[in-house]
């Protein structure tokens, strides 16, 4: 086992135990630092498969972005958090088994099927190529991903705004 | 041995399961919001995966709007369970019961 | 088709330079006097429409914009339109809801535009990346609108289960579109048409093709309120305000059914052209999933008390019908679902700007605070009674021929599923009569009670008449004129099915 596949099979390790953790934890204060882990491993992952832009995308917004948005909902409703205790989790033996029915069919799915490989897997910078696409190809896409920012800016703030008296 | 295709596509079929586990079991809103993300990270380990085994940047490019729609749609979210926790100061998706029929 | 011909989307941008207008204006004005929001918002989407229609003219074949990423054809220009003349009316109604309102006006018609110019994005998207963006653009506009009622908890409650289940739904979709990228390695819609991956699909060794499509169907379902993602919408119709349920009604599953025909047409349209076997097997689910959709719409609907409710139920049920088209899956089922959709446009907006003037007159959506609608006010009980006739499928009226021609269309394939299809549909229509004909009786035999609130509703804006008016035209004429726009549906679903 090259020294790759040992640092992949680690990253897999963090992502899955962190994930396993961030849904089945009873505080969701310790779920939402379990999440962090989650969020890291795929982190690894993506540098690990040469994706070395979205592995800083992932940091730059999963971490710094959602988590810390997360982290500030927990905070701003954080007394019923701890109020709720053992009450925070229902039908969990229906979960488990409706996610062992979602992975085995996804394995299943995936076991039986080829799919298209060609191309070299190289550890090349992307930033660059990305960067080309984004503004050539993805033109259409990427105006209407900043159209999309701003319509989110001013439905978040107009939904949050507590009413003037 | 060395880490192929049907590795990656294992792992996020595990996290896309979890998340679900996640969505299915929280009664916290924010809980819910939490596996979802998960179940959005596994979506994207399989687009890096096709990515790095097909030769093809257009999987990650599509990752990247995954990644900058989802973090809106949290904040989204999180307005709107702010909201409703202002309102009733609880966050249970499973007393929010107001409309039935 | 490298070009990048950036005028072809002129509507779009349009809308998007009309939508800066309007938030420049926005920030600038006092919270009493947004009627200059309110115009540059009008003005876009008019001129939009109007554009949209132009371009329909001057069409030839195919166009292709941005390196081929945006593509106009009859099938696009024809949505446009329909999104165009869906926005104005909503927008003649919220100008009338947001009278009642004291905060957000801008905010409102602000999230209204970009819901549209998703929409009018949605019917040129060429790959899965635009696709998922424009979607999105849509989905999360809905949200907020959906949530907009900030003091009212249910309105709020609504916001979070539809966020909820659609932010599930994305993951569904996301997944399923990762699948499918891995089995062909590409994300153009028309490479999937082209590149064998009928082949794939209908063999076992393209299970992850499968999959991906099925996937992909799931998440769109949650767009169109189909079963299994149908669990919002009852609760989301009945806590937005009245205009985005309107919106949401037509609007949203508009869109819907524009992604899951042209997602169809590109994964599984090569198979049946081919005549697989695996073609049957997918026909088959969803005729399933059809026929599930409108027994849970149609008898979920019998016992509502709400008005808002009954049509959300009864909106699954619609969506069901449409299903009925896209498992026929040729030339018939497709134009089929294309005039269904436009009958459907003046139906249910007019049903809605009843909801909305009654709603500001008697606070009240209870299908029994209707009675007394017939004496007081003749002629919203009309357009009211139409458009529930219509929506039931009562002939002569436009909903009659939209369900017609489904039923032809589902019937003339000629197999075993096709004719039990049919069959639960017309058990859905047969109940739905039921209900529709319960609020019409409430409309006209019973009397309202003494001090009650029903009165005689004075002051209707001229926007409100102008779309009460034209959903009563367009009600008839799209039963008795069919001629002109069932040409106008073949149109598009040659163009959809050249690809």
């Amino acid at each position: 086992m090259g020294i790759d596949a040992i640092v992949w099979w680690l990253f897999a390790a963090v992502s899955v135990v962190g994930s396993l953790f961030a849904v089945l934890s009873p505080s969701i204060v310790r779920a939402v630092f379990s999440l962090l882990l989650a969020f890291g491993g795929v982190a690894g992952i993506y540098a690990v498969a040469g994706a070395d832009f979205l592995a800083i995308l992932q940091i730059v917004v999963y971490v710094g972005g959602v988590l810390v948005l997360i982290a500030f909902g927990i905070l701003l409703t954080g007394r019923t958090a701890q109020a709720l205790g053992e009450h925070e989790v229902k039908n969990r033996p229906l979960g488990i088994l409706i996610a062992a029915g979602i992975f085995i069919g996804l394995l299943g799915a995936l076991m039986k099927s080829s799919f298209k490989i060609g191309g070299n897997a190289t550890n090349e910078p992307t930033t660059e190529a990305i960067g080309k696409l984004l503004l050539g190809d993805y033109i259409v896409a990427f105006e209407f991903a900043s159209v999309f920012l701003l319509m989110a800016l001013i439905g978040a703030a107009y939904l949050v705004r507590r009413e003037e008296a | 041995m060395s880490i192929g295709p049907y590795h990656y596509l294992g792992l996020a079929a595990a996290l896309f399961a979890i998340g679900v586990i996640g969505v299915v079991t929280r009664r916290n809103a924010i809980g819910v919001l939490i596996g979802v993300e998960l179940m959005l990270n596994a979506a994207n380990i399989n687009l890096v995966a096709f990515s790095r085994f097909s030769g093809g940047l257009d999987a990650q490019i599509f990752a990247i709007f995954v990644i900058v729609i989802a973090a809106a749609e949290a904040a989204v979210a999180l307005a709107i369970i702010l909201q409703l926790f202002e309102k009733r100061s609880d966050v249970d998706v499973d007393r929010a019961r107001t409309l039935r029929g | 088709m490298n070009e990048w011909n950036i005028g072809l989307a002129m509507p779009e941008w349009i809308l998007a330079i009309s939508a800066l207008v309007a938030l420049f204006l926005d920030a600038r004005t006092p919270y009493h006097r947004k009627e200059g929001v309110g115009n540059a918002v009008w003005i876009g989407v008019i001129v939009a429409t109007l554009w949209s229609i132009m371009q329909g003219f001057g069409l030839d074949g195919k166009e292709y914009a941005f390196r081929g990423r945006y593509g106009l054809d009859a099938f696009s220009v024809l949505f446009k339109v329909i999104f165009g003349i869906t926005a104005m009316f909503v927008m003649a109604m919220s100008d009338t809801w947001l009278k009642r309102v004291d905060r957000g006006h801008g905010e409102f018609r602000l999230l209204t535009i970009f819901a549209t110019m998703g929409m009018f994005f949605v019917a040129s998207v060429e790959d899965f990346a635009t696709l998922f963006v424009a979607l999105e653009l849509i989905t999360v506009s809905f949200y907020c609108l959906t949530a907009f009622k900030r003091n009212d908890v249910r309105s709020i409650e609504a916001g979070i289960k539809y966020i909820v289940l659609g932010a599930l739904a994305s993951a569904f979709l996301l997944l399923g579109i990762a699948f499918i990228y891995g089995a062909t390695g590409s994300l153009l819609l028309r490479d999937l048409a082209s590149s064998g991956a009928a082949d794939q699909i209908g063999h076992a060794g393209g299970a992850l093709l499968q999959f991906g499509v099925l996937l992909t169907l799931v998440g769109l379902g949650f767009k169109i309120a189909a079963v299994p993602f149908q669990v919002w919408t009852p609760d989301v119709y009945e806590g937005a305000a009245s205009p985005v349920t309107a919106f949401l009604s037509m609007g949203s599953k508009a869109a819907g059914f524009v992604l899951l025909l042209k997602v169809v047409r590109a994964c599984l349209g090569p198979m049946a052209d081919s005549g697989l076997a695996a073609a049957s097997s997918w026909g088959a689910l969803i005729a399933l999933l059809a026929g599930l959709t409108i027994l849970y719409g149609n008898l979920g609907a019998m016992w509502q008390g709400n008005l808002k409710r009954l049509l959300g139920y009864s909106s699954i049920g619609h969506a069901g019908y449409l299903l009925m088209g896209v498992m026929a899956f040729n030339h018939a089922g497709f134009t089929a679902i294309l005039y269904y959709l436009m009958a459907y446009l003046f139906t249910v907006l007019g049903v809605f700007a009843v909801v909305v003037l009654v709603n500001g007159l008697t606070k009240s959506h209870r299908v029994d605070d209707y009675a007394g609608l017939g004496r007081t006010n003749p002629f919203l009980a009309l357009v009211l009674t139409c458009g529930l006739l219509s929506l039931a499928g009562v002939p002569p009226l436009a909903g009659f021929f939209g369900k017609f021609l489904i039923f032809r269309a589902v019937i003339a394939k000629g197999t075993v599923v096709a004719y039990s299809l049919a069959a639960v549909g017309s058990l859905g229509v047969v109940v739905s009569m039921y209900y529709y004909l319960c609020v019409v009786k409430r409309i006209y035999m019973h009397e309202a009670p003494e001090n009650g609130p029903m009165k005689t509703i004075s002051g209707i804006s001229r926007p409100m008449m102008a779309v009460l008016w034209i959903c009563l035209i367009g009600i008839f004429v799209l039963g008795f004129f069919v001629q002109p726009f069932m040409s106008l549906a073949e149109q598009a679903a040659s163009a959809l099915l050249a690809g």
